[in-house]
């Protein structure tokens, strides 16, 4: 056993001693274990597939991202630094993927959006399911007048929550320049939904 | 602060993501300036509906699906070698070997310049093919008696060959090597 050495050359390794599962299926993963990859992707797949629908807002591409990033997971695995947070990296993979897709598919034709429904201003009125449609229709349109970038940096922040270093770590760029997407992309979404946005509910998160 | 610098920052204030030495001025300007304010809220609004944005259409078998999916065609592939350190370091260093064992070659066979040329068999003649029959009737094999000329320094080297029709002999004429040649060296 070589003490001290790890990470680029495979020398043997002890089983994690810790009970993370996720640092387990890993490691053992790591060393070509398929049921252990079944297991890390058991761990993970939601939020895979939650990052690659909100990028791609299609099902069956999403589906399809899903897949081409565990694939590349797997492919990589042994380039993946032990003790570093698990979920940058993956989330950093499916973008990739996500972004790579999104340029193959190019600007798609939206469905019409019915603008009048959405200046409605009662939400909980028998027509709500319909306004909640119609306003998230809206949304994605603005959303995909985004460049990919601030696409993933707002719904990284946004949507799935992660704060803006863990962002940047995913993204591989600075924090400061996450900042700068988010600030940019919730600009023109503003930009683009303030006709029918009411008053805000709160300001800060 | 001015009015357009706090407007550039409200984006990220409203999503919390402004860092806090900023935020006291920002909010002090909020406070008297509703063109901000209303700017400010016009941000959240939009904010709010995307965070309204329904959960992902996946549930527990799409999971399953795709884990099944990926599996799949991993097992397809051929299996990846994990190759232990000890083997690594053996590769490496067998590769060193190899690129010092080339490196030597090559430098030995890379002749400086101004240095002789190595001694070449000069007395060595080239295969000289055998000489036509001689213009007699019915066929009959040519004898030959090879000369071996005296080597002259890059001239023309003669070889006489003596049929046994003693009024033919054939002379071959060939540019001799260059004169480094080793006297020792004789034709076979």
């Amino acid at each position: 056993m070589l003490a001290g050495m790890e990470g680029v050359l495979m020398a043997e390794e002890p089983l994690a001693a810790s009970g993370d599962a996720l640092d387990d299926a890993i490691r053992r993963a790591r060393r070509g274990d398929l049921e252990a990859f079944g297991e890390l992707m058991a761990l993970t797949e939601q939020r895979v597939l939650g990052v690659a629908w909100r990028l791609l807002r299609d099902r069956e591409m999403a589906r399809d991202a899903a897949q081409e990033a565990y694939l590349r997971m797997f492919g990589a695995l042994d380039r993946f630094r032990l003790g570093e947070p698990f979920h940058p990296w993956m989330y950093r993979i499916t973008a990739n993927v996500c972004m790579d897709l999104l340029r193959k598919r190019g600007p798609r034709p939206e469905a019409g959006i019915d603008l009048e429904a959405i200046a409605g201003d009662d939400p909980h009125g028998p027509d709500a399911a319909v306004l909640l449609a119609q306003r998230q229709a809206l949304v994605r349109r603005g959303l995909e007048r985004l460049t990919p970038a601030e696409r993933t940096a707002l719904v990284l922040r946004d949507l799935e929550g992660l704060p803006t270093e863990e962002v940047a770590r995913s993204l591989g760029v600075r924090p400061v320049t996450v900042r700068s997407q988010i600030s940019s992309a919730r600009a023109k979404l503003r930009a683009f939904c303030a006709p029918w946005a009411g008053p805000a509910k709160g300001g800060t998160s | 602060m001015t009015q357009p610098h706090v407007r550039d920052l409200l984006p990220l204030w409203v999503g919390g993501d402004l860092p806090q030495a900023h935020c006291a001025e920002v909010e002090a300007h909020l406070a008297s300036c509703a063109a901000c304010r209303a700017e400010a809220e016009a941000l959240a609004g939009a904010r709010a509906w995307l965070q309204a944005d329904p959960d992902p259409p996946f549930g527990a078998a799409d999971g399953e699906a795709l884990r099944r999916a990926v599996l799949a065609q991993l097992a397809s592939r051929p299996p990846r070698r994990v190759r232990p350190l000890r083997s690594v370091l053996f590769g490496l260093a067998a590769s060193l070997g190899l690129l010092g064992l080339g490196w030597g070659l090559l430098t030995r066979r890379t002749q400086p310049v101004g240095a002789p040329p190595e001694p070449q068999a000069a007395q060595v003649l080239p295969e000289t093919p055998e000489p036509p029959a001689p213009v007699s009737p019915g066929p009959r094999r040519v004898a030959l008696r090879r000369t071996l000329p005296a080597p002259a320094s890059g001239s023309l080297a003669r070889m006489h060959f003596q049929t046994e029709d003693p009024n033919i002999r054939i002379i071959w004429l060939a540019q001799a090597a260059p004169a480094h040649s080793n006297p020792e060296t004789t034709h076979p």
